[in-house]
């Protein structure tokens, strides 16, 4: 199972240099199209010959095994879950800004994790209040506001 | 005044009350800088030159050089602990020291990587008086093709640097990180590649969210993932920090031939205009990888991978700073605006620099060897409350250090594409550690192509196609040569069956 998903990754790559190559081609001048059409096929051949070595690899098709399939439904789960509060994060920043994201943030994932409310807001305070204090007030740099608080 | 005299006044007129507080205070705030992501010495030399107008040269000089010269030293300290480069040139320092900590080592991590930090610079230091008669000549003998070579000899360590057992799949990352590289104009046409027609991508992909993103991104999410902590609890003790700092920092004496080398390494990339901190560190941390007897355990917390980048990333400095006074040309960012600096306060640097201002020069150059001393000697202060970050649940680190990568992105360019940047790297990241593809190759490409190109071009334009037989080019060909074939030739003339003897 983890081959074959190599073997998609791999393929992805392949699909990509592809497209780097084609897209080189538009170029006017050869300085600018040379290196590029150069790495793509570069590693296109590479990725092939690495496709090639894996499906050498690769036993003969196994019987279902259940346990394999929940493990990597599973990992998959988990790496859902946390794109997920990353994404929110970002979203969060996008359009309320950084000094209420980060706050909101932290107090709701450490309360998502089953940890108490005030641990929770002590570290979203502290937190907020370091950045706040080094980047905005020290370094006087302009952190985003926000869509919505702009 | 004699260049003896030079020396000893530059050094004893650092030891004013005022100009020594100066000294001092650059180098906290350059630890301070170091140890925050996304900041480092760039921004916090930019932040401080409006200050500067007026300012005695005897206090902003001091001021300025020490907060420079100790940013890599406060950036090793999260680069190993909780695998956030502090800045681009500890990059190198996480792929060992990292999982050192993951070991329980990360104290020692982190002795060894400020007594190289602390040792290179003051060696460099000491080179830099020793040759400062000498490198005008030299420096004006590269030219185009001596530097393509150098930065293909940077570019040739993707595969030293690649997964042992994945060299093709090293290979892969560093040509992705080449191409990923090439986003933006292209130097010579002007021309815009694989923009998309966003202004964002014209000026090419900003290297600190693509790190950020690659490794802080990536293992954080993994962390919070499986829910443990940095270091298993059980592993580390911090009533023997004192114990495991000093056979951190004894480890630098043990294997000092990679601390030398390293050293030389990154005073000579520093030296030279246009290279850059990131080619420095991991041709030091390839020398250090491909010298090994255990190079295969190198990736997987091995102290050399720690020793040979920070001896290399302090020393270059001291050669950055050479040739800046001398030529006017800056080796580093961080020396393009000390020069920005310098203007302001009224020098201006060129080869009379280091013939009627050697006092000044001297003085500039022992800025760095004191500074180095100071820095580490801050950070061995600060190592036990910082240790103790490996043992914090992810429940809190995870929010944590995610908010400081998101603000440490966004603030080396103050727009949110650093943040949508950061997000995409994170998942390459992700898939690349999950399927064995060496991300520090595909940082080494990203940093080094678009250098590995312009040169190229300039080379083939001003020295025609036969621009590799010049002397020195032809002599680091030579050295890339005997790198890689050291170990094929050694292997095939040891006979099978009797391990370690020659024909």
């Amino acid at each position: 199972m983890r081959m074959r998903t190599n073997i998609l990754f791999l393929g992805g790559i392949a699909v990509l240099m592809l497209a780097v190559e084609l897209g080189s081609l538009t170029f006017k001048h050869l300085e600018t199209k040379m290196l590029p059409m150069m790495l793509a096929g570069t590693v296109f051949i590479l990725t092939l010959l690495e496709i090639w070595r894996e499906m050498k690899k690769m036993p003969r098709p196994p019987r279902a095994d259940q346990g394999v399939k929940a493990a990597s439904r599973s990992a998959l789960r988990s790496y859902s879950v946390m794109g997920t509060w990353t994404m929110a994060f970002f979203l969060g920043i996008y359009l309320f800004g950084f000094i209420v994201a980060i706050p909101v943030f932290i107090a709701v994932y450490v309360k998502g994790q089953g940890r108490r409310w005030v641990p929770a807001v002590m570290t979203a305070g502290v937190t907020t209040f370091l950045i706040w204090g080094v980047f905005v007030y020290a370094l006087n740099l302009q952190l985003y506001s926000g869509l919505f608080m702009h | 005044m004699d260049i003896f005299g030079s020396m000893v006044q530059g050094f004893t007129s650092l030891f004013g009350l005022a100009p020594f507080i100066a000294l001092v205070a650059g180098t906290v705030v350059g630890v301070i800088l170091g140890i925050i992501p996304g900041i480092g010495g760039i921004i916090g030399t930019a932040l401080t030159l409006p200050f500067l107008f007026g300012v005695d040269p005897m206090l902003a000089l001091p001021f300025m050089l020490a907060l420079q010269s100790v940013t890599a030293t406060g950036g090793s300290i999260t680069a190993i602990l909780v695998n956030i480069p502090g800045t681009e040139q500890n990059i190198a320092t996480m792929t060992d020291g990292f999982p050192m900590s993951q070991k329980g080592e990360g104290d020692r991590a982190m002795g060894a990587a400020l007594m190289a930090s602390m040792t290179g610079g003051v060696v460099a230091v000491f080179a830099a008086v020793g040759f400062m008669p000498l490198v005008v000549p030299l420096v004006l003998q590269l030219h185009s093709p001596e530097l393509f070579f150098l930065i293909l000899l940077g570019v040739s360590f993707i595969a030293i640097v690649g997964t042992t057992g994945a060299k093709v799949k090293g290979i892969i990352s560093g040509g992705l990180g080449l191409l990923t590289g090439l986003i933006g104009f292209q130097a010579l046409t002007g021309e815009p590649r694989f923009t998309f027609g966003t202004v964002y991508l014209l000026d090419g992909l900003a290297l600190v969210p693509v790190i950020m993103g690659l490794f802080a991104g990536a293992e954080l999410i993994e962390l919070a993932i499986t829910r443990r902590s940095i270091a298993p609890p059980e592993l580390v003790k911090t009533r023997d920090l004192a114990r495991n700092l000093w056979k951190g920092s004894k480890d630098v004496f043990i294997h000092r031939w990679i601390w030398l080398r390293g050293s030389i390494i990154g005073f000579v990339f520093g030296a030279l205009p246009g290279i850059g901190a990131p080619a420095a560190v991991w041709v030091a941390y390839g020398q250090a990888k491909k010298t090994s007897k255990n190079q295969e355990e190198f990736g997987t917390g091995r102290v050399e991978g720690v020793i040979a980048p920070e001896a290399a990333n302090n020393a270059k400095e001291a050669g950055a700073l050479l040739t800046t006074l001398a030529f006017g040309i800056p080796g580093t960012g961080l020396m393009a605006m000390n020069m920005a600096a310098w203007m302001i306060l009224g020098l201006s640097v060129g080869p009379d620099m280091l013939t009627k201002h050697t006092t000044l020069s001297f003085a500039m150059v022992w800025t760095i060897a004191i500074s180095n001393i100071l820095g580490g000697a801050i950070c061995y202060l600060m190592a036990r409350p910082l240790v103790k970050l490996t043992v914090v649940h992810p429940d809190f680190l995870f929010p944590v250090i995610l908010a400081l990568i998101f603000v440490g992105a966004f603030a080396t360019g103050e727009t949110m594409g650093h943040l949508i940047v950061l997000l995409i790297f994170t998942v390459v990241g992700i898939l690349m550690k999950r399927f064995n593809y060496s991300r520090p190759a595909f940082i080494i490409g990203f940093v080094l192509g678009m250098h590995f190109e312009s040169y190229y071009w300039l080379s083939l334009k001003f020295q025609g196609p036969l621009f590799f037989l010049r002397p020195i080019s032809l002599g680091i060909i030579a050295i890339m040569a005997a790198v890689f074939s050291y170990e094929p030739i050694r292997s095939a003339i040891i006979r099978p069956g009797k391990k370690g003897a020659i024909v």
